[in-house]
């Protein structure tokens, strides 16, 4: 049985002699919350790393997900006189049809271990368990994490939609151009559920400091989609992260651009650049020349109960005639943002060469 | 697909999941019917301010020479000068 413990976790405990080599193997079955495994993660992704340690795990049935929506700002105030009159509304101001529902995903890795290197466990040399066996597995988990970054900070269209995969981030700060229906939900007439994504030279001006385009986007945006607020963060490559840092003169890297940190503990810290209040970090699973800015009250990972990161007992794989054991992880759930509004990106920003 | 022909004067392109569609003076051509949709709000009914500032939005985007020009100036002036399907071919019969 897979083990759905998930919200505590647990490490090693000791075999017995009853239990035989199967729970030699079992010590390295866990199942781990999802802010462990970004914690525990080498320096892959800094977004990744924020998204699934802010994920929520709900209470939902494998693969659904509903959610409301932010579809339009609801002003239903009214001036009241001494003679204390207002009028009582007559209908609800929210369509309950403009539900997002999202199917989930589902992705799943496999380790396997022979019997051999069980045996040699058993018989007195623990190295052959903890060194070959304990690196693969945790190369298998660097593994599956690798490929989620590059799901969820990417794009499950490539000229058809791959609905068996996340959703990315390029799918959901879209204006319909990319994922013309994400959740469910079509862009052409919910204008409501566009980003903005603003081309940085056309929109701004050509020749101008890369740190200026930021801070006119950063405006536009208040402009345009203040109700929303500001977004709490910003991401790019680190090639247009560099030419950011390097747009400013020396003094102006110590003042303007004063320095922010991405919260990210027992490993590493990422260091980042605060522009008009919104930190910038770089991450290498971006590549595009663009700065994707995130409102984290309304973008988060969603996993299935059951499913938020759980690898499985160890399965006897002498029924099919190997020698083995078989154990799979499983990563279930979806990036979700009940506003896609609240996020935007800024397209061809000026980039440092060489990085 | 729907057959679109752009009767305004000027070329200009769209672009959809990657793909980019060039739409030039006078000659009919295919694009994706969603593409039309954002684009031109080809097939929606009730067209209100919202819809016509995404679709020049997106022909912003996927035109950086036109970002200076007002969405009325988009959209009277290339979106209301398209003619799509049966219209093309109307035309083009004449």
């Amino acid at each position: 049985m897979v083990n759905f413990a998930y919200a505590t976790p647990y490490g090693m405990y000791p075999p017995t002699d009853a239990t035989g080599a199967k729970d030699y193997l079992n010590s390295l079955s866990r199942a781990i919350p999802p802010y462990v495994v970004a914690q525990n993660l080498g320096k892959l992704s800094p977004l990744t790393r924020r998204i699934l340690a802010n994920a929520e795990v709900k209470p939902i049935s494998f693969p659904f997900i509903s959610q409301p929506v932010a579809k339009k700002t609801i002003n239903n105030v009214q001036k009241v006189n001494y003679q204390g009159n207002f009028n009582v509304p007559s209908s609800i101001d929210t369509d309950l049809a403009d539900m997002a529902t999202l199917y989930s995903n589902l992705a799943l890795s496999t380790l396997l271990v022979t019997d051999f290197e069980v045996k040699a466990y058993e018989q007195g040399n623990p190295n052959v368990l903890y060194d070959t066996v304990k690196l693969r597995a945790n190369e298998t988990w660097l593994g599956l994490i690798d490929q989620i970054a590059t799901w969820l900070l990417g794009s499950r269209i490539s000229q058809t939609e791959d609905t068996t995969q996340f959703y990315g981030l390029r799918d959901i700060i879209d204006n319909g151009t990319h994922c013309p229906d994400y959740a469910n939900i079509n862009r052409t007439t919910n204008t409501y559920w566009n980003s903005y994504i603003w081309n940085a030279t056309s929109v701004f001006g050509n020749n101008l400091n890369a740190y200026v385009y930021v801070m006119r986007a950063l405006s536009k945006y208040q402009n345009v989609a203040s109700t929303m607020g500001m977004p709490d963060v910003g991401f790019t490559s680190p090639a247009v992260f560099q030419a950011l840092a390097e747009s400013f003169t020396n003094i102006e890297r110590y003042i303007v651009a004063d320095p922010a940190k991405l919260e990210e503990t027992r490993q590493y810290e990422v260091t980042g650049i605060a522009i008009n209040g919104v930190p910038i970090f770089p991450d290498p699973y971006i590549t595009t020349n663009e700065i994707y800015f995130i409102n984290w009250s309304h973008l988060r990972l969603v996993f299935c109960d059951g499913y938020a990161v759980v690898s499985s007992d160890w399965k006897d794989l002498s029924i099919t005639g190997k020698l083995a054991y078989f154990s799979f992880i499983m990563f279930g759930g979806q990036l979700f943002c009940d506003a896609p509004v609240s996020c935007f990106r800024l397209q061809n920003m000026p980039a440092a060469t060489g990085v | 697909m729907v057959l679109v022909q752009n009767t305004s004067d000027k070329d200009f392109k769209v672009v959809y999941q990657e793909v980019e569609y060039i739409i030039p003076i006078g000659e009919p051509v295919e694009i994706p019917e969603m593409a039309a949709k954002l684009y031109f709000a080809y097939g929606i009914d009730d067209i209100n301010p919202k819809i016509i500032n995404w679709c020049c939005e997106r022909i912003k985007m996927a035109n950086p020479e036109l970002t200076n020009l007002t969405d009325k100036d988009i959209w009277d002036n290339i979106v209301l000068k398209l003619l799509f399907g049966k219209d093309v071919i109307k035309k083009s019969k004449k």
